[in-house]
């Protein structure tokens, strides 16, 4: 009941938190962080790239510990939450893909290498996008969900690679958090705070995207639910 | 670099578009909620069922 109330509360205070922090995001986007000297204007896709990863990452990561909870309780409400983030962690998953490529162009000149920072989003993607097709067709039984549950989990261990994939296999990815160059990096403070509110601004957009989402599967187990009751009785 | 009150218009709009569009579903989705929990309490009370 208390779980119930604090949803509510969060709820409606979540949208009224999103909208703002992303108006303020893109002002700072736009009006306020400097060009960078070597890469122009393009460079502000990373405003929006970092961001669309860490949320992607994030979104994964709670498939990952709902799965688990999922496997380990049998509740299917931790089910719920790991479909639910699943699908949100896609929406952003493909907006590092699709924003990537955009930057690439004109600094790289190419759309898309081989990169194996590149080639392990990649992959996380098409993994997440095998567990929603499994979840999408393969109909609604807990066996589909345990499967399901197993997949999500392993899909998270491509995450910690991607993060030091550019380290450990010397991508041509920048590495511009984990830059040991002090010429490299973010060096001006408008910048890390652009960073900072354009995270939390796609964080609170997560987080409100799954309130919504984890409402309507929950309407529509219950709809199942009250068919089979039904049909018992 | 004089047109970014522009882009970031642009952005804007459609944020704002996104937005509503988001409320709405959400509006939507905790109807749908409050309906089935009414079903289910009418359901509960019917002595049909019992």
């Amino acid at each position: 009941m208390l779980a119930k109330r604090l949803e509510n509360v969060v709820s409606l205070l979540l949208p009224w938190l999103a909208g703002p922090a992303m108006v303020a995001a893109l002002y700072l986007i736009f009006m306020v962080v400097p060009t960078e000297r070597d890469q122009g204007v393009v460079q502000r896709i990373f405003y929006f790239h970092v961001p669309s990863a860490w949320t992607a990452f994030l979104g994964f990561f709670v498939v990952c510990g709902a799965s688990l909870l999922y496997l380990w309780r049998g509740n299917p409400g931790f089910d719920r939450i790991a479909r639910a983030s699943a699908e949100i962690g896609m929406v952003f998953c493909t907006l590092v893909l699709l924003t990537g490529p955009i930057w690439a162009r004109p600094i790289w000149g190419a759309w898309w290498t081989w990169d194996p920072r590149l080639t392990m989003t990649l992959i996380l993607w098409t993994i997440y996008a095998s567990y929603l097709l499994l979840r999408a067709f393969g109909g609604g039984e807990d066996q589909i969900s345990r499967y399901a549950a197993v997949l999500g989990i392993v899909g998270a261990i491509d995450i910690p690679l991607i993060v030091v994939s550019v380290r450990l296999w010397r991508g041509i990815h920048p590495a511009v958090m984990m830059s040991r160059d002090p010429q490299g990096g973010l060096r001006d403070p408008s910048m890390r705070f652009t960073l900072l509110v354009a995270a939390g601004a796609f964080l609170l957009v997560y987080a409100w995207l799954l309130l919504v989402r984890l409402r309507t599967l929950r309407v529509a187990d219950g709809v199942v639910e009250l068919e089979r009751e039904m049909r018992a009785s | 670099m004089d047109r970014f009150p522009y882009l970031f218009a642009a952005y804007t709009v459609v944020w704002v578009v996104l937005f509503v569009y988001l409320l709405s579903l959400d509006r939507r989705a905790r109807r749908s909620e409050r309906e089935l929990a009414a079903i289910r309490k009418a359901l509960e009370r019917d002595p049909s069922r019992r």
